[in-house]
């Protein structure tokens, strides 16, 4: 809605949590303490639209009368004629129409992610893990699905710029050879290069050579998600987690679960450890954190201190560990909590994970204590080209001078600390060049803007962090004339070799090797391990007051994503944030301070002062705010204009540091989905812990009451009876492996051309995501105490170590104490009901039940009642009330209310700015589009299809080869990206298939099984694994 | 003063309305004629295209296997169109000088795609068309051994190629609700994939036809016999067809 939010009433939020009718699970605390706001989005799915009583009469017969008139000519309308334009020559191996894989490797912060791109007629549609290469294992993260966008994205520098004009390569390279010639003398002395972290072979080779040849220049590198606090600590050594084997973990900090696509294989390793069946082998999570992430949501214990008493946690549990360090307890945990997390470490195979962002001396406490226990991690050389601190490399440049400097990629001017002032530095240079895929803060300080070309268009290789090494096959001619990094070097170094053939010649194998080496995705390499190492822990950092962290957001990154629709509207995991980013502060320090979210504050850190508006987090540290990086970007593209703030200027040297929070004056209206498409009802999601299973095998909550549905009519049976021959298809969804990461989500986006509608619109509810993931939050209620061998009652309480001194029963939980809170994670597809109580109510027949048990939704019969919508008790329908498709929307939030229609000065709009190239870029946007998949217009109703695209082309697949679907040959795209493998999908009526052994299973249920609609999506209760030294009692 | 109206005017205003009454009904008839008729939808209509392309003297009186050109049609969804060097793979050699193949030359010379000679508009007007939210496979049909001809008529004896179809829904249903009525074996095709393209050597070869097979070759719509229909249930169950199934909303679209 477009009116800012009601103030919350922490006194009453206080009670109701602790009140007996409180809620148990609550997605926002409007939710919990049931303002009006929170009524209107439960009782109306799209509150703020126009009833027919406040529209006048005459109004309201005028449309009825135009409606009439126009639903029969609609059907008249014949079809344009279209145009066939064939190939001149055919090329070989890649028939229209049919899908072909290539295997390839993305670049993410230096190091790879190996990736399996569908191309359609040689145009990438679909960007997933590689299921075959250990740094995969199949599944993907946000990041990588968004790099389609990225690749097509109309925003993109599409010509050499020189000082404003447009130029050409050869220009380029004439001048800059130039440059180049008349700095030999001096050995290149003046000149510097700031790349990003380049784990390349190739481009490191290059990169040397040129640095051989020009000794006094100078290759600086920075980004701000890096590895400096570990490398100060343990030198120039990547550690490698083998999850799989660890059967602790402790997180100081870090989210190993989701946040870069490096994670994917670990969340995969961590999965297979959480197996219910595996009892007491089951690996335990214990999160330290500051900032609620995916990993401490996950987590079996999770304390929250602020960000600089991590070290002291780290230095208790080292402690407890048997490295010698002085430790000094903390009121935020307790001794036996420290003796359990430590006895755990020990006698379970544990694995101490830190954040990267974490200082110096955590890293080397985490390493230490890994080497004490044996924790299953193996420390291998970092495989990337000259190693290097990135914030001391950035600030050498700064105190140097330097008068020819090359930007290749990365946004410095953008994401260097408020303190480092390099964008003088990049004005006062006299030749400067920038490349990259975008125009940014960055390369409008530089002479010359260089398109680059992106990662799908070139040739190239690189590393996974563990060092295998994998080629970067191109997918597509660059669309832009853009050069790789690769090439610009060779450029300069005036090396005429194509990039194929340099990164062919970089390996001396053969050509069978070479192309087995392609086609699986990966070459024969071996890491290089290093044994034993000693951590240097350097000193402690001093912070008092209120602290803030730094933290690249959890969509955008480090701003690279800012200019992708795809990752700003997608909702933040914990916030469910859209299109903005804000001051996070806990439930506390909001109370303390009188604030309510979208209130405006004034933060201010290291001398500089940024206004932005507050989002309370539920589970937020006290007396600490996080502050996203990533947002608030100013140039580079229409999407991102408007959207966030930027507090990358506020930062320091330290990823944490003292701040101020000034209440300021005015609001500032936030997009967060938390409280879209409410579900209300009891029991929508089950948890319980391991030990409880034996007792409660189907997490049932206490006040469960057993549900007989009595029902003439089976509809499960008769359907299998009346169809025994067909397939009828199911998922489950197993909350035991769900960490919130968005993967699905955007997966599905990209696979089912879903779009983008922009904040104002995400704010009246319109999103058009047909799988949501729902948060759910939790505290310990009352005098309630966990009985963890009976398991009866609530399944799950959560003791705060401050409470709870080990001995003793657990006192009253605050529920404002973020220590407890826990977070559950539920993603929301369309159910398929067998009973669907869409159908009945469609006066169109638009969405009917296939023979298969889908519940299919047909576009071109639609007429938009939205009847279905709202007799749809999960709330996973989507109306597109504009063509957004077309952009017919805007996406800048302040222009919401122009709504003129199709025009090209609106869909300018949805850009921001005058520079809009109409069609074209509608053209070019087009391209992103799965062509098995409908493209929806205006008034049509969409769902999740179950990837129907997938289940058709399994079965036309298997109807020519004679033979019945396999199990696992129908994968949906969700299904697909989940790192954890939590969603299984397959045919329910064959009893030996994956999915009916998941729905066998006692932790087995339905959403909102009361209703009686049958659902064939269905759920996995959440196991939780927690210690049973630290329960209630004990 | 005299009548206004005279006797005959009381015939005349109950005649008024009951035809006042028949307007919608034949306003709504003749609408429904005209949209179906080839006036709107193009049925039978030849359309023009870049070259004047004969599929009757390269697949008829030349022999020339549907394959040759249209390669997809067996794996794809879509049949595919033949690229610039499919004709010039005979026409390099004969008919080098003919102004009636000047546009494949261009292509082929230019690298470009094949335009009109006379207009800049590019590429072949597309002839045969279902609406973008329909998915229809070809693949799948052939291997059922559903002809060509089914679909595109006597596609054999164009001279200009035009559409024996409006695709209308009513149209596709007609067979997705009995399958049965389209499911033949010819008897001397090794497999129903076969069978799709022995037809075209039949006709050729002057071999002699089966009633369905003669009505086929001139588009021509055919009643199966009873005995026919009852092999065609038979063949549902050797293809494993399912009637249901290919009723429902999601085969064809999504």
């Amino acid at each position: 809605m477009d009116k800012t939010r009601p103030r919350i009433d922490w006194d009453a939020v206080r009670e109701k949590l602790k009140s007996e009718g409180g809620p148990t699970y609550w997605r926002s605390l409007d939710e919990v303490v049931e303002t009006a706001e929170f009524k209107t989005w439960v009782e109306d799915e799209f509150p703020d639209r126009l009833s027919i009583p406040d529209i006048d009469r005459r109004t309201v017969l005028k449309f009825m009368g135009a409606s009439a008139a126009l639903a029969g000519l609609a059907g008249c309308r014949n079809l344009p004629q279209t145009k066939l334009v064939p190939y001149v020559n055919d090329p070989e191996g890649r028939p229209i129409g049919v899908r072909v894989q290539y295997a390839s490797i993305m670049p993410f912060g230096g190091y790879g992610f190996p990736v399996l791109i569908d191309t359609i007629e040689g145009r990438p549609v679909k960007i997933d893990g590689n299921p075959d290469h250990p740094w995969s294992k199949g599944g993907s993260d946000i990041f990588a699905q968004a790099e389609m966008l990225n690749l097509y994205d109309p925003d993109r520098l599409r010509n050499p710029v020189n000082e404003g004009l447009i130029s050409t390569w050869d220009a380029f390279f004439k001048q800059w050879r130039g440059i180049f010639a008349a700095k030999k003398s001096s050995q290149g002395a003046g000149v510097a290069m700031i790349t990003e972290t380049v784990a390349s072979p190739c481009l490191v080779s290059k990169m040397e050579k040129l640095m051989a040849a020009y000794p006094q220049a100078k290759w600086f590198q920075y980004e701000p998600v890096n590895s400096d606090g570990e490398m100060a600590a343990i030198g120039n050594l990547m550690p490698i987690y083998d999850f799989a084997q660890a059967g602790t973990v402790l997180s100081l900090d870090g989210d190993f679960l989701s946040g870069s696509p490096h994670h994917v294989s670990y969340a995969a390793d961590f999965a297979s450890r959480r197996d219910p069946a595996l009892a007491d082998a089951m690996c335990r999570l214990y999160a330290v954190e500051s900032a609620p992430s995916p990993t401490g949501a996950f987590a079996d214990h999770r304390i929250s201190v602020k960000p600089s008493q991590v070290v002291a946690v780290a230095r208790l549990i080292a402690s407890a560990c048997g490295v010698s360090v002085t430790a000094a307890s903390i009121p935020e945990v307790s001794v036996s909590w420290v003796r359990a997390v430590a006895d755990d470490l020990k006698s379970r195979k544990g694995a101490v994970f830190v954040g990267a962002h974490q200082s110096q001396e955590v890293h080397a406490l985490a390493h230490e204590i890994n080497l004490a226990i044996g924790a299953p991690v193996k420390y291998v050389a970092r495989s990337e080209g000259r190693p290097t601190p990135k914030l001391a490399s950035l600030k050498e440049f700064v105190a140097g001078s330097f008068d020819t400097v090359i930007v290749l990629g990365g946004n410095v001017a953008y994401s260097a600390p408020g303190n480092v002032k390099v964008a003088d530095r990049l004005l006062g240079a006299k030749n400067s060049v920038y490349l990259g895929l975008f125009e940014n803060e960055t390369s409008r300080l530089c002479k010359w803007q260089l398109p680059e070309a992106h990662w799908l268009e070139a040739w190239g290789d690189n590393r996974t962090p563990d060092g295998t090494i994998s080629i970067q096959q191109p997918v597509i001619e660059p669309l832009f004339s853009g050069k790789s990094q690769l090439e610009v070097v060779l450029g300069l170094l005036g090396d005429t070799t194509s990039a194929r053939e340099v990164t062919r010649k970089s390996y001396s194998v053969s050509d069978a090797v070479w192309n087995d080496g392609l086609k699986r995705g990966w070459m024969n390499s071996s890491p290089r391990l290093i044994p034993s190492f000693t951590a240097s822990r350097g000193s402690a950092v001093a912070v008092s007051g209120i602290e803030a962290i730094f933290l690249p957001d959890p969509t955008l990154f480090d701003g690279r994503y800012s200019n992708n629709g795809w990752m700003q509207e997608l909702p933040k995991p914990l916030t469910k944030l859209t299109w903005d980013n804000a001051v996070l502060i806990g439930p506390k320090l909001a109370a303390d301070q009188k604030l309510s979210d979208e209130d405006m504050v004034k933060v201010t850190a290291n001398g500089v002062t940024v206004e932005a508006p507050v989002f309370v987090q539920v589970g937020h540290a006290n007396d600490s705010v996080t502050l996203h990086f990533g947002g608030g970007r100013t140039f580079g593209g229409r999407v991102l204009q408007n959207c966030g703030f930027d507090f990358m200027k506020l930062r320091g040297d330290d990823s944490f540091c003292t701040v101020t929070i000034e209440t300021s004056k005015g609001v500032y209206p936030l997009a967060t989905a938390q409280v879209h498409h409410s579900m209300e009802g009891r029991d929508i999601v089950r948890e319980g812990t391991v030990a409880a299973l034996s007792t409660n095998p189907k997490l049932l909550p206490e006040e469960h009451e057993e549900l007989e549905i009595e029902t003439l009519y089976n509809y499960t049976e008769v359907l299998a009876k009346e169809n025994p021959d067909l397939p009828q298809w199911g998922m489950t969804i197993d909350l035991n492996y769900c960490t919130g990461c968005n993967a699905c989500v955007t997966a599905c986006q990209s696979e089912n051309n879903i779009a983008t509608v922009g904040k104002a619109e995400v704010s009246r509810g319109r999103e058009l995501h047909w799988l949501r993931i729902d948060r759910y939050y939790k505290v310990a209620k009352g005098n309630e105490r966990h009985d963890i061998q009976t398991g009866v009652g609530e399944a799950w309480k959560f003791e705060s170590p401050m409470h709870n001194t080990g001995s003793g029963p657990i006192r009253d939980a605050d529920a404002l104490e973020p220590s407890n809170v826990a977070t559950v994670f539920q993603p929301v597809p369309c159910m398929h009901c067998e009973l669907a109580p869409c159908e009945p109510v469609c006066p169109v027949a638009a969405t009917t039940h296939s023979h298969e048990g889908l519940n299919q939704m047909v576009y071109n019969r639609c007429v938009g009642t939205r009847y279905c919508s709202n007799n749809c008790p999960y709330k996973v329908r989507r109306f597109n009330y504009y063509n957004y498709q077309h952009g017919q929307v805007d996406f800048g939030f302040k222009n919401n209310d122009k709504r003129k229609g199709d025009d090209q000065a609106v869909i300018g709009k949805r850009y921001g700015n005058a520079n809009f190239r109409g069609e074209e870029d509608i053209q070019l946007l087009r391209m992103i589009n799965n062509p098995d998949v409908t493209v929806r217009s205006r008034g049509v109703m969409e769902k999740c299809t179950y990837c129907v695209q997938r289940i058709n082309a399994a079965r036309i697949k298997s109807k020519k080869e004679r033979r019945p679907i396999k199990d696992g040959e129908v994968v949906t795209a969700c299904q697909q990206a989940c790192p954890t493998k939590a969603i299984t999908f397959g045919d329910t009526a064959n009893p030996q298939s994956a999915v009916s052994k998941k729905k066998k299973e006692e932790r087995n249920y339905s959403l909102l099984e009361h209703v009686g609609t049958k659902p064939r999506t269905t759920y996995l209760g959440r196991v939780r694994n927690p210690n049973p030294s630290l329960e209630g009692g004990k | 003063m005299a009548q206004l109206f005279k006797p005959y005017a009381n015939s005349l205003a109950r005649m008024s309305v009951l035809g006042l009454g028949l307007v919608p009904v034949v306003g709504f008839y003749a609408g429904s004629t005209i949209s179906r008729s080839g006036a709107n939808t193009k049925a039978m209509v030849a359309l023009t295209q870049p070259v004047k392309f004969s599929h009757k003297h390269h697949a008829m009186e030349l022999g020339i296997s549907c394959l040759f050109c249209h390669t997809n049609v067996e794996k794809s969804g879509t049949a595919g169109i033949p690229p610039t060097e499919t004709c010039m793979t005979c026409h390099s050699q004969i008919w080098t000088n003919s102004p009636e193949l000047e546009a494949v030359r261009q292509s082929y010379e230019k690298g470009a795609p094949i335009k009109f000679l006379d207009s800049d508009q590019v590429g072949w007007n597309q002839v045969n068309k279902v609406p973008e939210f329909v998915y229809f496979n070809h693949s799948i049909h052939i291997d059922r051994g559903i002809n060509c001809n089914y679909c595109h008529g006597p596609i054999q004896e164009m001279q200009m190629t035009y559409k024996n179809q409006a695709f209308s829904m009513e149209w596709c249903l007609d067979c997705h609700r009995n399958p049965e009525k389209a499911l033949y074996k010819d008897g001397d095709s090794s497999s129903p994939k076969q069978q799709v393209f022995n037809l075209y050597r039949k006709i050729q070869a002057g071999d002699r036809l089966s009633a369905r097979e003669q009505a086929l070759a001139h588009g021509e719509k055919y009643s199966p016999t009873a005995e026919e229909l009852a092999k065609g249930e038979e063949l549902l169950n050797e293809y494993q067809i399912k009637k249901k199934q290919l009723m429902d909303c999601w085969v064809c679209h999504r």
